[in-house]
């Protein structure tokens, strides 16, 4: 019973209101401070590192300056390699997923979203050391090699979700028909499967271009520095040439690329054909798992190595190092503060994010397609087109970097996701289900309280340890907003990483693996959360 | 009793039920039967307040109660989906409407296990809704329902989800159920055999209004109009001019376009003597009031045609008959007993044809 959004009878009308905290927020702690950065980036650099306004267009001149171009280049390069492999590695595991047996499913889901739950600073501290494993004359450390694991690895989930979720939805009995009328296997894969699950897949494809168009970390970490993208070159314009206006001239061109990655995602919501699931799903074709194979190798083979390694000391097996990394400090304290901020965003992230969802299914206000558009541009903004527009506005403004500001920024970059994810299960919602309870007697406030809430709760709780993973794992965000010495646990692996690598965060990192496990399978189990997504 | 007096829904331009005038007793089993977008549902939606009507009003024992909102009308719906909530148990579900009134526990768990024998549902008080099967998801359904003691119960196509053997079972319970607890039951169905089985009275809606009203037999024999007839079941209709009135018997004589005399009865609604000589009419003969016989077409209600095609329907075999000059097929119903079988009736054979006495 699709209902178009302008005629939303009384019974179902929620109040505009509820979408004020968010987009208050959004408007405070994202367009504000990108707007800050657009305008920023047709000043001029000050003598001493500073702005004036001297309004010009030379630094978008630069960008365009041949040196330059080639940055873009192997940033745009980095991006599609990704991309496509991505694509072709994490269709067959989509399908795998998809036609999966109801007791093989849960474990496919937890192996692509336990990489995508742990910190990935981890994974590619973990990459690093499997291929230390190999042979030093392969010379597979820092090589272009360990960088396309990285990349892929990282940004693999981000294309498998949601191709997995066109899949889950495809009526299968179309391929069942496209068989009957005689197409060979390749047939059916090109003209059925592909075609009717573009949407899934050309989704995938967008959040996996946009974001890695600004991705420079996976790369320093893993190919030692060696080429130059955008996300250095920005970084470096804010930390240390001190060029503000041209780096945000950079980060312009980064958020062009989210908005263009939006608009095409926008366009391929609406033109997307009426479909029901149904059909009998086939078993998953021996094929299918053996394509499947690459893609969780890459996903769980380096985090299998590294638990492994953290047992291996010079003389055998020890616990020495897990020892070493509960006695250091710095370290637990580092962990301490990435809880509090990961608790605190996400708390905040997802009271936010619910009320918003809620008005923007149930309720007309002015504002609402410019929500939806911010909400759905930030979500494809590489983190540190964020990371430094929230930098720069936050000092401009003088506010103190911190632990406050780092909750702030995570609030931030996980709001979108709440926001999405609940809209996503409300305008599923079936909505004879708030008649039955009115017709029962309930009122307004009951029907909300004991049939509508609880029913969103599942997708209310992802969208919240979402937040939580994310603020978890980020390390771009809380680089720029943390201040000195204010190190999240990231920050802190990231540093140990670059000076050396220490046996402890093989132990540090096994036992948040084993933790995020135990935590996702209870939730899994608690909340039937791989039920409720059929 | 509740009365719907001039009550219309407008979406848009278009009624989706217009002006409408309907009463149902106290006690009654009440039928709205119609085509796919006739208007039932919105009627339905209408009654328990989840739809606001463009004008009208609706009277419940001389009381209007279309300004009371949903959760304040004595009306439960039963749902063309039922509307389980997936997150409650069985048990939950039931005990839901109770819940809103702040009953009290211990008479809302009496009630509910009273509500659960009624459908013969006990024992399955902590069962979750997916591992229910349809019928017994209906009958959850149901319970839900009743236990609010509800003045009308309104259905929505309640049984169109479950397999035949299954429907007819709870057809014979629904009504059952009706005749025990004596309430108001609004029913909504576009199958016309059901309708007629379970009703006290039926109410026959087209286009988004209601064409005719009255006890199943009277509507099925005597319709108001050929859309009402052949809504109700297949037919034959032969066209033909009014020769006279049967003094005594008050039925109509007919000769059709190709010199049959038939006689007929009046339409529902107008008196056999308004009928002047010569007046055009209609008249449709059912499958099942046609009889083969031997002998040729003497008589005044006899014809004679050729079979085009003989189908076997189990309880019935049904002929397909051309007449020779007249344009469409007659069907004509045989029962088993009647020796459907026999080689007079296999296609290209000529057979005499009785019509049945008009009755009603
Ligand atoms: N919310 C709505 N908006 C616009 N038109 C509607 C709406 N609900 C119903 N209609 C239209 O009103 C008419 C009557 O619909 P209704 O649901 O009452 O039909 P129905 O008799 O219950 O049909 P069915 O047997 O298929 O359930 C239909 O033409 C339908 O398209
Ligand atoms: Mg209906």
């Amino acid at each position: 019973m699709a209902e178009t959004d302008d005629r939303v009878p009384a019974l179902r009308r929620l109040p505009a209101q509820l979408a004020w905290p968010a987009g208050f927020w959004l408007l405070a702690v994202l367009a504000v401070p990108l707007g800050w950065v657009v305008v920023t980036s047709f000043m001029a650099r000050g003598t001493y590192g500073g702005v004036v306004a001297a309004w010009n267009l030379g630094n978008y001149a630069r960008v365009v300056d041949g040196l330059y171009l080639k940055v873009l280049g192997h940033s745009l390069w980095l991006s599609t390699l990704t991309t496509m492999s991505c694509l072709v590695l994490g269709y067959p595991l989509a399908y795998w997923l998809a036609t999966a047996g109801a007791r093989l499913k849960p474990w496919l889901v937890m192996a692509v979203v336990l990489p995508f739950w742990t910190n990935f600073v981890i994974r590619a501290y973990a990459i690093k050391v499997s291929l230390g494993l190999a042979p030093a004359a392969w010379e597979l450390q820092n090589s272009p090699l360990a960088v396309w694991i990285g990349m892929v690895s990282t940004y693999l989930p981000f294309l498998v979700l949601p191709c997995w979720v066109a899949l889950e939805r495809l009526d299968w009995s179309l391929l069942e028909a496209a068989r009957d009328l005689g197409a060979s296997g390749r047939r059916v894969l090109l003209q059925v499967l592909l075609p009717l699950t573009r949407r899934g897949w050309v989704a995938g494809m967008i959040f996996v271009a946009t974001p890695a168009l600004g991705e420079f970390v996976i790369p320093d970490v893993l190919g030692g520095a060696r080429t130059l993208l955008i996300g250095n070159l920005v970084a470096d314009q804010f930390l240390m040439t001190r060029d503000w206006p041209f780096g945000s001239a950079l980060s312009v061109l980064l958020l062009a690329a989210a908005t263009l990655g939006f608009w095409l995602e926008r366009r391929l919501e609406s033109s997307r054909s009426a479909q029901g699931s149904g059909g009998a799903k086939p078993r998953t074709p021996l094929r299918a798992r053996l394509l499947a194979v690459p893609a969780l190798l890459l996903l769980l083979g380096p985090l299998g190595v590294l638990v492994g390694q953290s047992f291996v000391g010079p003389g055998g097996l020890t616990w020495d190092w897990y020892r070493a990394a509960l006695g250091n400090e710095a370290v637990l304290e580092s962990l301490l503060r990435s809880l509090r901020v990961g608790l605190g965003s996400a708390l905040l992230a997802s009271v936010l994010g619910t009320a918003a969802a809620l008005a923007l299914v149930r309720s007309r206000f002015l504002g609402r397609p410019a929500l939806e558009a911010t909400a759905g541009i930030s979500l494809l903004m590489p983190d540190i087109v964020l990371g430094l527009s929230l930098l720069a506005w936050f000092s401009s403004l003088g506010v103190r970097l911190g632990e406050a500001t780092i909750v702030a920024g995570h609030a931030t970059l996980s709001l979108p996701y709440v926001i999405l994810g609940v809209r996503a299960r409300f305008q599923e919602f079936d909505w004879s289900l708030e008649e039955a309870a009115a017709d029962l007697g309930a009122s307004r406030r009951r029907i909300f309280g004991k049939v509508v809430l609880p029913l969103l709760m599942p997708a209310v709780l992802a969208g919240a340890l979402m937040a939580f993973t994310l603020s978890f794992d980020d390390f771009l965000v809380a680089f720029f907003t943390a201040g000195p010495g204010v190190d999240t646990f990231p920050m802190k692996i990231y540093s140990m990483v670059r000076f050396g690598v220490s046996r402890e965060i093989n132990a540090l990192s096994s036992l948040l693996l084993v933790s995020t496990l135990v935590l996702a399978l209870g939730l899994n189990r608690g909340l039937k959360l791989t039920r409720n997504l059929r | 009793m509740i009365e719907v007096v001039d009550l219309g829904k407008k979406y848009g331009e278009v009624w989706a039920l217009r002006p409408t005038r309907l009463r149902v007793e106290d006690g009654e089993f009440f039928s709205l039967l119609g085509p796919s977008g006739c208007g039932k549902t919105t009627l339905l939606r209408m009654l328990a307040g989840l739809e606001t009507p463009t004008r009208g009003e609706i009277r419940h024992r001389g009381v209007r109660i279309d300004p009371v909102a949903s959760h304040h009308r004595p009306f439960n719906l039963v749902f063309q989906r039922y509307a389980l909530f997936p997150h409650l148990d069985v048990r939950g579900n039931v005990a839901f409407g109770l819940e809103s009134q702040r009953i009290e526990a211990r008479e809302v768990a009496r009630r509910v296990e009273e509500a659960l024998q009624l459908v013969q549902l006990q024992g399955f008080e902590a069962r979750a809704i997916h591992t229910l099967s349809g019928g017994q998801q209906q009958r959850v359904a149901l319970a839900r329902a009743l236990v609010n003691r509800p003045a009308v119960l309104l259905l929505d196509e309640p049984l169109s989800a479950l397999d035949l053997r299954l429907r007819r079972q709870m057809q014979l319970e629904l009504r059952a159920l009706q005749k025990r607890l004596g309430l108001i039951f609004l029913f909504v169905t576009h199958d016309q055999e059901e309708a007629m089985a379970l009703s006290d009275r039926i109410a026959v809606m087209d286009h988004g209004e209601i064409i005719q009203t009255g006890k199943p037999e009277d509507v099925y024999r005597r319709p108001r109009s050929l859309r009402v007839a052949e809504f109700l079941g297949e037919l034959n209709r032969v066209d033909g001019q009014v020769v006279g009135v049967d003094s005594h018997s008050g039925w109509l004589r007919v000769r059709t376009a190709s010199g049959w005399e038939l006689r007929a009865c009046a339409r529902q609604g107008r008196e056999p003597g308004s009928y002047a000589p010569g007046e055009r009419v209609a008249v449709v003969v059912r499958p099942e009031c046609l009889r083969p016989v031997s002998g040729s077409a003497d008589a005044g209600n006899v014809l004679e045609a050729a079979v085009e095609e003989r189908t076997f329907l189990g309880a019935t075999s049904q002929l397909r008959l051309r007449f020779a000059g007249a344009g469409a097929p007659w069907l004509v119903d045989l029962r088993q007993g009647e020796a459907s079988d026999r080689w007079e009736f296999e296609p290209g054979h000529a057979v005499a044809l009785e019509l049945e006495e008009p009755r009603g």
